[in-house]
């Protein structure tokens, strides 16, 4: 997990290396940038939250420690909702540093106001990333509550759907975590290539409402699937 | 160490990596906007500029001069550029307009009078006197009057008469005399100016921007998008030029609805396929079709945004692609 949330600081380490033997010439900003949109949003994001959720289940019950807790003075909902927290917080923790590491890693060549001008970017990236990994969280924690292979299940989620989606003519996109996240992205100096692939964007509004109620039903859902299934 | 505190440590550090960078980054941010805020990267010279104005600009000249973008007018280029007429005006006003002007602050006045009101705020350094003097030189005939407690130079030469300011040392303003006295009232803050209307064109207050054009667009526009509609289909449109690694160019219009924003997003998006289809085997023709390659199009609502990254190299190009005029005697 470490490797992957870790691609992106060793990216950025490349961009000052590569500034250093002056083989390149592009700006910190374009660089992370790039980074956020090109790896962290469609890549890094989606990857810790869909490895962390989708055992929140399936782990327990694989390792037959699952009917234990279950005998515990708990509530099926406490136990799974307990379980989902601590993996969007395993997600978060992964996730958020990273990004704060890349974005002084290429930012601090160009010195202390341009870290300054650059921070609201870095602000609205990280609200975008929590607000993006709680959706994902809630979806691949359903994943993992109803199906038998959810790790597979989310994997075509993220490299199927949501890259095919995106190119699809119509509204399929609107039923991509990735449409609100890159819509969200607009204004900010991380528009890039990820959010030119897209097309069109939603209003930020509708955005973070989207985002939040796919929060809110994947992980109602989520609750009631587990509340009903039979753990064996 | 066993695993809970390995993961107790590992929750530890990674919230005060992501606290620290915060508090960094809001500590740079805040400290720069105080910096901002003394020199001003929209100048003063936007209080000078009366509310209701049908088209405000800005052009932030210290950025265009040291930029690559500057660099690539070679010397013998300058024939072909405005570089020659600003020397003209040097000559005639001894305003150096690339090393005593900071930025440029024009604004229109509203409404369809012709001719239309206009003023120009001039942030830099200035000799009043040694202007004046050059004015006389060159035969101008120069009525004095005062506005506001300024004093005001209404410069006549032929047809043609320019009101001259200067409310601040550092700040000079030009333009017909009725929006130059509007300039100094909203200046003086007996009017209120158009700072704070500039949040309404969609980009902010244009911070960063190297230059930019924002306001409402002309009456020849109206009944262009909206597929007949006899009402203005534009509400407000703006568009800003940022030098950084490439020349960024963003236009920004605000329709009056979704329909006629998606209309709009259509007829752009054609404009751009057809700009791509252009058969021109020509070094400039190559250019031309690698910026139209960079235009994206894209519609939020009632908005329509066009985007564009233009190379210096491309600029270098096509400027250098033109035929050089012969130089005068």
């Amino acid at each position: 997990m470490i490797a992957i949330a870790g691609a992106p600081v060793g990216l950025a380490l490349a961009y000052r290396v590569a500034l250093l033997f002056r083989v390149t010439e592009t700006d910190g900003a374009g660089v992370f940038a790039a980074l956020v949109s090109g790896v962290f949003f469609p890549f890094v994001a989606p990857m810790l939250s869909l490895v962390y959720a989708s055992g929140v289940v399936g782990d327990d019950v694989e390792a037959g420690t699952m009917p234990y807790f279950l005998t515990r003075p708990l509530s099926r909902a406490a136990f799974l909702s307990g379980k989902m927290l601590a993996s969007f917080a395993m997600a978060l923790a992964l996730v958020l540093p990273s990004l704060v590491l890349v974005y002084y890693v290429v930012l601090s060549p160009s010195g202390w106001a341009e870290v300054g001008a650059r921070f609201p970017s870095l602000a609205r990236n990280l609200g975008i990333a929590a607000l993006g990994l709680v959706a994902y969280n809630g979806i691949f924690a359903l994943a993992g509550t109803v199906l038998k292979r959810p790790l597979l299940a989310g994997l075509f989620f993220v490299f199927g759907w949501q890259a095919v989606a995106t190119f699809v003519p119509g509204r399929a996109r609107l039923a991509t975590v990735a449409h609100y996240m890159s819509s969200l992205t607009q204004g900010s100096s991380s528009g890039g290539v990820f959010a030119g692939l897209l097309g069109e964007r939603s209003s930020p509004l509708m955005s973070i409402l989207a985002l939040a109620l796919i929060a809110g039903a994947t992980h109602a859902l989520a609750l009631a699937a587990f509340a009903r299934k039979e753990v064996r | 160490m066993n695993s809970t505190r390995w993961t107790f440590a590992s929750a530890i550090a990674a919230t005060g990596i992501v606290l620290i960078g915060i508090a960094i980054g809001a500590a740079a941010y805040f400290g720069g906007e105080r910096v901002s805020a003394q020199t001003g990267q929209i100048g003063p010279s936007l209080a000078y500029v009366p509310q209701g104005a049908s088209l405000i600009g800005f052009i932030d000249l210290k950025s265009v001069a040291s930029s690559p973008l500057a660099d690539s007018w070679s010397e013998a280029m300058r024939e072909q550029t405005p570089f020659a007429a600003l020397d003209e005006l040097e000559a005639s006003t001894s305003i150096d307009f690339l090393n005593d002007v900071d930025s440029l602050t024009l604004a229109v006045g509203p409404g369809t009078e012709k001719p239309e009101r206009w003023g120009i705020a001039v942030e830099g350094v200035f000799d009043r006197d040694r202007i004046l003097a050059k004015l006389a030189e060159h035969k101008a005939d120069v009525e004095t009057s005062s506005h506001a407690g300024t004093e005001l130079y209404l410069v006549r030469s032929g047809t043609h008469s320019t009101a001259m300011a200067q409310p601040g040392n550092s700040t000079l303003l030009l333009g017909d005399l009725a929006y130059v006295r509007e300039m100094l009232d909203a200046g003086s803050g007996a009017k209120p100016s158009a700072t704070g209307s500039l949040e309404g064109f969609g980009y902010g207050d244009f911070e960063g921007e190297t230059f930019w054009f924002a306001g409402t667009p002309p009456e020849a526009l109206h009944g262009l998008v909206g597929r007949g509609s006899e009402n203005a289909s534009l509400r407000s449109f703006a568009v800003t030029g940022r030098l950084d690694t490439d020349l960024r160019l963003r236009a920004r219009g605000q329709a009056e609805d979704e329909k006629t924003a998606q209309e709009l997003a259509d007829v752009v998006r054609g404009l751009i396929a057809l700009g791509r289809l252009r058969q021109d085997e020509s070094p400039q023709g190559a250019v031309l079709r690698k910026m139209m390659e960079s235009f994206s199009v894209e519609r939020v609502d009632q908005s329509i945004d066009v985007n564009l990254l233009v190379p210096y190299d491309s600029i270098r190009q096509l400027l250098e692609s033109k035929p050089k005029v012969a130089a005068q005697p």
